[in-house]
């Protein structure tokens, strides 16, 4: 269907009605109105649907991991002063939970339970680059968990030092110390790992 | 892989080859927010209620002071089915998936809110009427008297009532708008709307985010319900539409009378008269995808879980996932709540021979309750359906672990087989 499919003759002044913006998104949804959490979910999801698989990896709990952002939006979205400020305040509040949920994870890994990678996503990945991908979110998972988070920021999702310090809540200064602490353990134990020793140290596999 | 000098860049590169989620299922997260919503609206917290309590004292002055000036314009009370006419606006109205729910307005005006829909009116006055569809349809019937503008905003859409009969469907999940026009003429704005459109009787519009298309209808898809009957003459501004003298228009009361035993023809659905009677296998019969989808939303746990229930007895393994999933996801601290993730493992694995997820959901239930009354048995299926998908390494673990739990129970023998075997050879096939 294309604008050029109209029929009708004569065309008419727009009315003015502006779209939600960020304050008036948060009025919206405090006010109880279900098309607003609808259009948080639509102008929200995709960031929070990516950073969740980027930084916890491809495992069957993502859905489940990005309803509960959702739901804590939700639910603490009275105590957001600054309307303006959703966007951000939306991306800290998925690291809090990202972060809540890989340290439930590294108890369960404690106790013996593991979480599985969905291995069908990776479909397209060939087989030895599946393997590498399962050992380094396995390295990962053995970090501390500001450290794992910091990992995947930097070095997964490319993100800067100025952006790390204002997602996790440190000074730049300290991202940079965490950062570069990170690299150092991940190298450390990656090159115990017969596959991963090879890609980091950059030899042919 | 070629050498790199930055293996941190090399790890980089790796983990793009996971790339982007697969599509998500935005849609179910949308309808928990909404099930959240209604269960706990937001609350301000305790700065805004200050600064509403302020704003609320200066809009009173404020008005007490402009009262005294201009007196306003005249509200229009309106009545949703069968209730007292009010002139409160702003509650959304709900219809599921009973009979469509009358709104109608004191100059005759005559909405209808199809099933599983929602609307609600947001102003109500000689100046301007204005409702909002969330999702849906809304069929119109306007009685026009050239002052009153009529609105329905759906969406990021305004459909603009010039005097007539026509229908507004809105999808929010597809963001589509759909307006047919029975008789007279509607104005069609939107965000997304390159251009505003001039809809005439016998026309029919369809826009969403990709464009708009106009087309010629013989007959209108969505007719306006039973008994909203104005007549077109309404659109030419004859009279006071209330004079009972025009007897070809219906008053309200006329009209409430036809929607009421519209009302009453209504049958309950089939599939709710075995639920009533607790024929449930019945029950389920009786319902097809779309009819399940909408139950899904219940808040009757006890409803949902019986559906469940019957559904996986019925062979109905689909209907019974998605009982299933609502119940996890939204009773999940309740007992039921976690035996149905076990339930849900069950269903993949014995109707639709899903291992994967059968694995996914059993990991879930231990994880979940480590020590649940159904742990022993998600520990041994969890060694079979590893087994099965060729995992030797962790069936030997679920296999070791039932051992040291469970030893006296049904899945021992089949325990110490793979155990052993694991430890002897690692091969597959006890």
């Amino acid at each position: 269907m294309t604008a050029s499919n109209i029929q009708s003759a004569g065309k008419i002044v727009p009315l003015n009605r502006k779209g939600y913006g960020d304050a008036d998104l948060v009025k919206e949804i405090l006010r109880g109105n279900p098309m607003a959490t609808d259009a948080l979910v639509d102008r929200f999801g995709p960031m929070v649907h990516r950073r969740v698989w980027r930084i916890l990896g491809p495992d069957s709990e993502h859905e489940d991991v990005v309803q509960q952002v959702f739901l804590h939006i939700l639910h603490a979205l009275p105590k957001l002063r600054d309307h303006q400020a959703l966007a951000d305040w939306v991306n800290k509040l998925t690291i809090n939970v990202i972060r809540k949920e890989l340290r439930r994870r590294k108890y369960r890994r404690i106790v013996g339970l593991s979480t599985e990678l969905v291995e069908s996503t990776l479909d397209t990945v060939d087989a030895q680059d599946k393997i590498c991908v399962a050992r380094v979110l396995k390295v990962m998972g053995t970090l501390d968990v500001d450290l794992q988070m910091v990992f995947a920021l930097r070095f997964i999702e490319g993100c800067d030092m100025n952006e790390i310090a204002k997602t996790m809540g440190f000074s730049e200064a300290t991202a940079k110390r965490k950062v570069s602490r990170a690299r150092k353990i991940f190298l450390k134990k990656a090159t115990r790992d017969s596959m991963l020793a090879s890609l980091v140290n950059g030899k042919q596999i | 892989m070629t050498a790199n000098r930055d293996p941190m860049k090399t790890i980089g590169h790796l983990m793009d080859k996971v790339g982007d989620p697969p599509p998500s299922d935005l849609e179910m997260c949308k309808q928990v927010l909404r099930n959240e919503l209604q269960r706990s609206p937001a609350i301000p917290n305790n700065m805004v209620l200050i600064r509403m309590g302020i704003a609320a004292a200066a809009v009173a002055l404020a008005i007490a002071v402009g009262f005294v000036i201009w007196a306003g314009p005249d509200k229009i009370s309106y009545r949703i089915g069968t209730h007292r006419p009010t002139s409160h606006n702003g509650a959304w109205i709900s219809s599921g998936i009973g009979a469509p729910i009358p709104i109608v307005f004191d100059n005759g005006s005559r909405f209808e809110l199809a099933t599983n829909s929602a609307a609600r009116v947001v102003e109500s006055n000689n100046k301007q009427v204005r409702l909002d569809l969330s999702q849906g349809r809304l069929d119109a019937n306007v009685n026009g008297n050239g002052e009153t503008e009529w609105i329905v905003q759906a969406g990021p859409y305004e459909v603009k009532v010039l005097g007539t009969r026509f229908s507004v469907h809105f999808s929010s999940i597809r963001n589509q708008l759909e307006v047919e026009v029975a008789s007279g003429k509607v104005a069609v704005n939107g965000t997304q709307m390159s251009t505003g459109v001039l809809l005439k009787t016998g026309q029919r519009l369809v826009a969403n985010a990709t464009g708009t298309q106009v087309q010629t209808v013989d007959e209108p898809k969505h007719p306006a319900g039973e008994g909203s009957l104005v007549s077109s003459k309404s659109s030419k501004n004859e009279g006071n539409p209330l004079d009972s003298s025009d007897t070809k228009i219906e008053t309200p009361t006329a009209i409430e009378n036809k929607a009421n035993s519209s009302v009453a023809k209504v049958q309950v659905p089939k599939w709710r008269k075995h639920a009533n009677a607790q024929e449930w296998p019945e029950a389920v019969k009786a319902m097809d995808n779309q009819t399940a989808i909408s139950i899904a939303q219940s808040r009757e746990l006890d409803l949902l879980w019986s559906l469940a229930n019957a559904a996986r007895y019925s062979e109905r393994p689909q209907l019974a996932t998605l009982f299933l999933n609502q119940i996890r996801l939204r009773f999940g601290d309740t007992s039921r709540g976690k035996t149905a993730i076990f339930l849900l493992a069950k269903t993949a694995l014995d109707a639709h021979k899903d291992l994967p997820n059968a694995r996914k959901w059993f990991l879930t239930y231990l994880k979940t309750i480590p020590n649940g009354a159904l742990a022993e048995e998600a520990t041994g299926y969890l060694m079979e359906v590893c087994l099965k998908m060729n995992h030797m390494e962790e069936s030997a673990q679920f296999a070791q672990t039932y051992l040291e739990n469970y030893q006296t129970g049904p899945f021992a023998n089949r325990a110490r087989r793979i155990r052993d075997l694991s430890a002897n050879n690692g091969d597959g096939n006890p």
